[in-house]
């Protein structure tokens, strides 16, 4: 086949020169291919725009789905980090872990060589990685594996007798290295001479393979290890308002005083006791974005004492009659009077509390102070006069200057309230407190004076707004 | 969902447990069963019958005179006509008494009023009719005075149906067994009758002096009586007198403890009387009355008992009543 050699060569030399025309209808296609109005939201692997934006969203989304599955792993592990919470730093988890694995070196790290194709495209991000294409072409050859949405790849071939370009195309969606899944293929002919232009508009990519160091062709996915977070930072408030409805027990610390240390005011001391109190209310807060906090609302409270006393030698006459009703004798017994009053002294009052909000986790602190201005004040019940004998204090039933104030001024308010997350809008409350009264509950008429502070543990429910 | 129902029913509890609690206020008599129906021995002076007798005193007539050297004659307001000889009076010391003298003096004409001051007509149980009680006391800057032994006080007063029997009695309320009047043993003492209806009586003793008789019983037959009364009546709280209708003599029942009744001397049968029962319990005063003839049998002496319920009443009341008899 001598003869065959030396005529190949000649038309080689014949046509190394020869420039086909494009068919004229070639361009038109292409021109009108241009020209064609795309819908909305039309992509096109042609577009280099188009495909920018492909690659930022894939890049966005990426790193979305990353963030998401890398904190669900860690809620998993951990049980008590909140994933909205909390923001990876990528580069700082991969620092921070020793565990590696395949998919977990950094592939920016291995060495590669520039690619020999002349290609005008190339990728090089976190997500993907090129490396070098084989000089042969391969319909087997495993595309790279990555987490992006869409690869893909051209084969071309150089091989054409009529000196033409002959373009095969891959497109495919890899899910894990090495698999490729949905692979599709096209092909198609061009002349030489506009091979080249068409190679820097075509919307193909080449794809470089990177060899790693242990000769895999697959890109490594990134998957955040299992960590050790630290605590996190605290927060300052959310900026948002709730409500709480809030009860709870509390101990009242009552406080007598009188002119010249008297008698009746000891007698009256030991007349009564402190039995119980509590208070519950209703209360609005809001919270800065500078943590501060404002709160107000409606609080009632009530203190319990109980009053005791005892008469004896009381002298009862009973008297003797005849079946005809005529009084015929009487006698005289001795009695003793236990009278034993459960005194409620009640007040209803509007908290205005200046505070300052931090959030820990599910736990939130509220450290508030403030006043605590009193609406109304009722009692009822009995105390003893300067007689020694019981009085009522009942308000509204007659005056006497042993009764009560119906108004007991403003007086002093400090709480601690902690706060867990039941849910993204309920919160559990625990407050201890303490209230002091600045003015005596008593009337002025006496110069007997008594007062009540109390301290007290709330516990409610908090509903954010 | 769950924690908010648990929450607010646990709040709800809570309030609730707390309001349940009821005030207190009753009166605990102490273990006395009825009334006192004790009767004692000897009468205290805290038991309620003596704050009965002490109600029911006359007021004192209070007077006052000048003695001198000579004869003083002075009527005091209780109706006593006094007549004193100079240096009749003696200070303490001995002293014949002049200027000022004061004069506390009764005149007991009244069967209520012989009731009210406790001055019963017996002598060591035998009935004496009375001519009239009369106390006299005199002092000088507020001590008593006496009268001398060589001298008499010379008192009359006036009244009817005069009895020429009429003696004096001095009366004893020393003694435990109640008052009782004691015979005059001085002769120098004695009773004047006079043709004006007035008793006139030298005596050189004074307090509690007794115009009387003694009623004769030799030929009548006699009792006792006794009152039957409700339980709560004792000699703690409770006086008891017979009064006789026709005759000026007021007897009293003294309460014996061992038989618990309140029980006359002897009296004499077919006499009309009226027992009178008198009471104080707690601040109450009860008052009962009875007629009766008294009864007997001849050859012994007999056991008459009267029952008596009194009723609730007033002090005054019971002045009133005494009043009348």
């Amino acid at each position: 086949m001598k003869n065959n050699s030396s005529l190949d060569d000649h038309i080689k030399k014949q046509f190394s020169n020869y420039k086909p025309d494009v068919p004229a209808h070639i361009w038109q296609n292409i021109v009108a291919g241009k020209e064609r109005k795309r819908p909305v939201l039309w992509f096109s692997f042609y577009n280099k725009t188009a495909l920018l934006l492909l690659l930022g969203a894939s890049i966005i989304a990426t790193g979305i789905i990353l963030y998401k599955v890398n904190y669900n792993n860690l809620q998993h592990k951990t049980g008590n980090n909140s994933p909205e919470k909390i923001k990876h730093d990528p580069s700082d988890i991969a620092s921070q872990n020793g565990n590696k694995n395949k998919y977990t070196e950094p592939l920016t790290t291995e060495t590669v060589s520039a690619p020999t194709v002349i290609d005008p495209l190339t990728i090089n991000n976190n997500s993907i990685f090129v490396e070098p294409l084989e000089k042969k072409s391969s319909r087997n050859k495993q595309y790279p594996a990555a987490n992006s949405d869409i690869i893909g790849g051209a084969d071309r071939q150089t091989n054409n007798p009529k000196g033409r370009k002959f373009f095969k195309w891959k497109t495919g969606v890899a899910i894990s290295a090495p698999d490729i899944v949905n692979e599709s293929e096209g092909q198609g002919e061009i002349a030489n001479a506009d091979y080249n232009d068409l190679l820097k508009n075509a919307s193909y990519m080449n794809f470089d393979l990177l060899h790693s160091s242990r000769g895999d062709l697959s890109l490594h996915t990134i998957n955040i290890p299992e960590l050790n977070i630290p605590c996190p930072r605290l927060k300052r408030g959310s900026g948002n308002g709730y409500v709480e409805v809030y009860g709870g027990p509390d101990h009242s610390f009552r406080s007598i005083t009188d002119t010249g240390n008297s008698v009746y005011m000891k007698k009256r001391e030991e007349s009564s006791t402190f039995s119980s109190a509590f208070s519950a209310g209703i209360r609005y807060t809001k919270v800065f974005n500078n943590g501060m906090s404002f709160r107000t609302g409606l609080n009632y409270s009530q203190i319990n004492e109980k009053f005791k006393y005892q008469e004896g030698n009381i002298i009862q006459v009973v008297y003797i009659t005849n079946a005809n009703g005529d009084t015929t004798g009487s006698f005289s017994t001795s009695a003793t009077r236990y009278k034993t009053t459960y005194n409620k002294f009640k007040t209803i009052d509007i908290p205005l509390l200046i505070g300052y909000e931090v959030e820990n986790g599910r736990f939130t602190f509220n450290f508030n102070a403030g006043a605590i201005v009193n609406i109304y004040s009722w009692q009822r019940g009995d105390v003893l006069d300067t007689a020694y004998k019981p009085i009522s204090i009942t308000t509204g039933k007659g005056s006497s200057p042993y009764q009560f104030k119906t108004n007991s001024g403003i007086g002093f308010l400090a709480a601690a309230s902690i706060y867990y997350k039941l849910t993204d809008r309920m919160h559990l409350l625990a407050e201890p407190y303490f209230r002091y009264n600045f003015s005596p509950a008593s009337k002025s008429d006496l110069t007997l004076k008594q007062k009540y502070n109390t301290a007290g543990i709330r516990l409610g429910l908090r509903f954010d707004l | 969902m769950k924690a908010n129902k648990t929450f607010f029913l646990l709040l709800i509890a809570a309030f609730s447990f707390t309001s349940c609690q009821k005030d207190l206020d009753v009166l605990v008599v102490d273990p006395v069963l009825g009334p006192d129906s004790t009767w004692y021995d000897a009468i205290s002076p805290s038991m309620p019958v003596v704050g009965l007798k002490n109600s029911l005193l006359l007021d004192i007539h209070q007077d006052s005179f000048i003695m001198n050297t000579t004869a003083t004659a002075f009527t005091a307001s209780s109706g006593l006509q006094l007549l004193f000889t100079p240096a009749s009076l003696l200070t303490s010391a001995g002293m014949p008494a002049l200027g000022e003298i004061k004069v506390e003096s009764y005149l007991l004409k009244k069967k209520g009023d012989m009731i009210r001051m406790g001055t019963p007509t017996t002598s060591d149980g035998k009935v004496l009719v009375s001519g009239g009680e009369l106390y006299v006391r005199l002092l000088k800057d507020g001590a008593e005075l006496q009268v001398s032994q060589n001298s008499h006080v010379n008192i009359s007063y006036a009244d009817t149906g005069l009895s020429s029997q009429m003696e004096l009695f001095y009366g004893d309320a020393t003694n435990s067994s109640g008052f009782n009047w004691l015979p005059n043993a001085d002769s120098s003492n004695f009773v004047i009758p006079t043709t004006v209806q007035t008793y006139q009586l030298l005596t050189n003793r004074l307090h509690w002096i007794n115009c009387d008789y003694f009623y004769d019983t030799s030929n009548a037959f006699q009792t006792t009586v006794s009152a039957v009364l409700p339980s709560n009546y004792t000699n703690a709280n409770t006086i008891a007198y017979i009064v006789f209708s026709d005759i000026r003599s007021v007897i009293a029942m003294n309460g014996n403890s061992f038989t618990r009744k309140f029980s006359s001397g002897k009296l004499p049968v077919n006499k009309s009387i009226t027992m009178v029962i008198i009471s104080k319990q707690g601040d109450n005063y009860f008052l009962g009355h009875q007629q009766a003839i008294t009864t007997g049998t001849p050859g012994a002496i007999s056991v008459q008992e009267i029952t008596v319920t009194p009723v609730i009443t007033s002090a005054n009341d019971i002045k009133t009543y005494l009043d009348s008899l």
